[in-house]
């Protein structure tokens, strides 16, 4: 199937006073559609950073989007002009941030600010768009929708404003969502909530999503195929049944062992040491080298290609049979 | 027993208009009784905004409780002033939700860390610095970390400049207020993995403030949940999540994440978020989201019975 999002090759750098930051290098993957891709990692890996290079928001300067392309439905989004770009961001990639309280307005109210994207793209006038704005607050299950439409940021919980802010995103029926921790900043309950709700909407709407998380156990939750990504790079890429049964990239072993729920009660448990490198001062070689426990001194050299151990699932490590061997025996 | 509370109450007058009159009362904190043993952890879980931040300071006095007693050590410190409140607050010590807003970003770690020995004159002043690298080396800070400044650090590392601030002062009892909420889970590991470490050598008892269920089973000894207010069910930690007996309990353990796509299933209905603490419902609070709510739950609050031993519920149902 025609992907509907592909990335190939993406490099990100921020040229700062210090140093050039490398926060994406070479990323390359593909969004389906109706399909939820995850992008796992820790802060600091480049998640986010890819995100906004699709959406082209990286600050600039000092970040720069140095290579690479993304096709959106086959046109490339780089080479598009400042105003074509407006018409697609919001219209057809709709985009969730982790902060609902820094990226609402608080000073207009959601019903408002739901209508402005509906405004903005033409897709509705006037009274129209007030009942599009308030009948979009009832699909993401607000409750009480007309009241609230009337409501600012501040007077709304956590979880009403990150469904607020949904509603906006899917405001103008877009193929792609981004979702950039859509629930890191929620109650656990309130976090099962919205990922019912983005399972609800794919069921329905046929959206993709590229959802980044640092959380596995959510990913396990809603993800398709899943791209584990460390200090810029794609570590590891699988289906998410093939992800969680057979990993093989320590990181990603690293990365399950941390699923509080698969965590022993009260023993110590193997977590990463270490933390993730600075994108201005990256470890030679395979960058995970320094935090690995299978690390020899080849890994200190040379950067590990990603290669496909089986269909679809691809790793960057040159340990990985070792790593299968030990795991599965 | 090196902690005990008893009926702690804490309302916040919530005023209006003009003249700021009180209109009304968030029971934030209404009648909680909690022990903490020796050495061992305490889990309290609960939701945002169901009072377990202020349960957690008022055992400290950082808020006044408005009554009930607190008991350290068999000794009651409820009404301790000056001096004795002072002396007290060496032995019970915090660590808080966001590094970001608790370590001043104008002070140096050595000086965040040492503050406190210098303000309690702990001990001389070359001794205190002894003492500071002794306290970053055993949270797993590199030394040079000394002369740098908070934003300097990653979020792990600064929750663990936090870590040694609590330390400084030799405490027995630490009050943990979400220490790993705002973390990567893997960085979350690795400080769950350090408090479990300074547990067990120095003998610590934690009172482990979370919303996260899975963080309390892998790190409490028992848990109390509470809801809006009152602690609901306290039990010993695999009793609760292997026979977890108040609906609301049952809600939050269906509500965890789980860690395997392949046991992925169909969400269960979880009702509404939790209410406003201004307008509470008659009887039990949780009747409105709860799924087994019968006509005595509006009637009467239901209090904590013992069903087995160690394990508390408040639940008209048992």
């Amino acid at each position: 199937m025609q992907p509907i999002l592909e990335v190939k090759n993406l490099k990100t750098e921020f040229f700062t006073e210090v140093g050039v930051a490398r926060a994406v290098e070479g990323v390359s993957f593909n969004v389906t559609k109706g399909e939820t891709l995850a992008l796992v990692g820790e802060s600091g890996c480049g998640k986010t950073v890819t995100a906004l290079s699709i959406m082209r928001l990286v600050p600039s300067p000092p970040g720069k989007i140095v290579a690479g392309e993304i096709f959106f439905k086959g046109e490339d989004l780089l080479g598009l002009p400042a105003s074509k770009m407006r018409t697609i961001r919001g219209r057809h990639i709709g985009m969730i941030f982790q902060e609902p309280m820094s990226s609402l307005n608080p000073l207009y109210t959601i019903g408002y600010q739901i209508k402005e994207a509906l405004l903005a793209h033409k897709r509705a006038k006037g009274r129209q768009a007030r009942e599009r704005a308030i009948q979009l607050l009832s699909r993401v299950e607000m409750p009480d929708p007309k009241q609230r439409f009337k409501d600012y940021p501040h007077s709304l919980s956590g979880g009403l404003r990150q469904r607020a802010m949904i509603a906006q995103a899917i405001a103008c029926n877009p193929e792609l969502v981004i979702a950039d921790e859509p629930t890191t900043a929620l109650d656990v309950t309130i976090q099962a909530e919205i990922l019912e709700l983005f399972f609800h909407l794919k069921k329905t709407t046929e959206t993709s999503f590229l959802l980044i998380t640092h959380d596995l156990g959510v990913v396990a939750e809603v993800a398709d195929r899943v791209c584990v990504m460390y200090a810029g790079r794609i570590v590891e890429e699988a289906d998410v049944f093939t992800l969680f049964s057979r990993p093989r990239h320590p990181y990603t072993l690293g990365l399950l062992n941390s699923i509080p729920a698969r965590r022993q009660p009260r023993q110590k448990f193997a977590a990463i040491p270490g933390v993730v490198p600075d994108p201005k001062n990256k470890p030679s070689g395979c960058a995970f080298h320094p935090r690995c426990n299978m690390a020899d001194s080849g890994c200190q050299i040379g950067v590990p290609a990603l290669i496909e151990v089986e269909e679809g699932h691809k790793v960057r490590c040159f340990k990985h049979k070792k790593l299968a061997d030990t795991n599965d025996s | 027993m090196i902690v005990k509370i008893e009926n702690l109450k804490k309302y916040f007058p919530v005023r209006r208009g003009f003249l700021h009159r009180t209109v009304g009362w968030i029971q934030a904190v209404d009648g909680v009784s909690l022990e903490i043993k020796k050495g061992s952890t305490l889990g309290l879980v609960g939701e945002s905004g169901c009072g377990k931040t202020t349960l957690g300071r008022a055992i400290l006095r950082l808020i006044e409780p408005d009554s009930g007693e607190i008991y350290y050590e068999q000794e009651n410190v409820t009404r301790l002033k000056g001096q004795a409140i002072r002396r007290l607050r060496q032995n019970m010590q915090i660590v808080f939700q966001d590094p970001d807003s608790s370590l001043n970003p104008r002070f140096t770690v050595s000086r965040i860390v040492g503050e406190g020995m210098h303000i309690f004159k702990l001990a001389p002043k070359d001794e205190i610095k002894q003492r500071v690298k002794e306290l970053i080396d055993m949270v797993g800070l590199p030394l040079d970390s000394l002369n740098r400044y908070p934003h300097q650090f990653s979020g792990g590392q600064r929750q663990r400049i936090g870590i040694a601030r609590a330390l400084s002062m030799k405490p027995s009892f630490i009050v943990l207020d979400e220490p790993v909420s705002s973390l990567d889970v893997s960085v979350q590991a690795q400080i769950i993995n350090l408090l479990y470490e300074l547990q067990e050598k120095i003998c610590l008892s934690y009172l482990f403030i979370t919303h996260d269920l899975n963080v309390t089973r892998q790190v409490a000894n028992d848990v109390a949940v509470m809801y809006m207010g009152k602690v609901v069910e306290v039990s010993q930690t695999e009793e609760l999540f292997n026979k977890p007996a108040h609906p609301y309990t049952r809600l939050l353990l269906e509500a965890m994440p789980i860690s395997d796509p392949a046991k992925r299933k169909e969400r269960p209905d979880v009702k509404g978020e939790v209410g406003s603490a201004f307008n509470l419902p008659t009887g039990c609070r949780f009747r409105n989201r709860c799924p087994l709510a019968i006509n005595i739950c509006s009637l009467r609050e239901p209090q904590l019975k013992e069903i087995s031993p160690g394990h508390l519920v408040a639940c008209h149902h048992y």
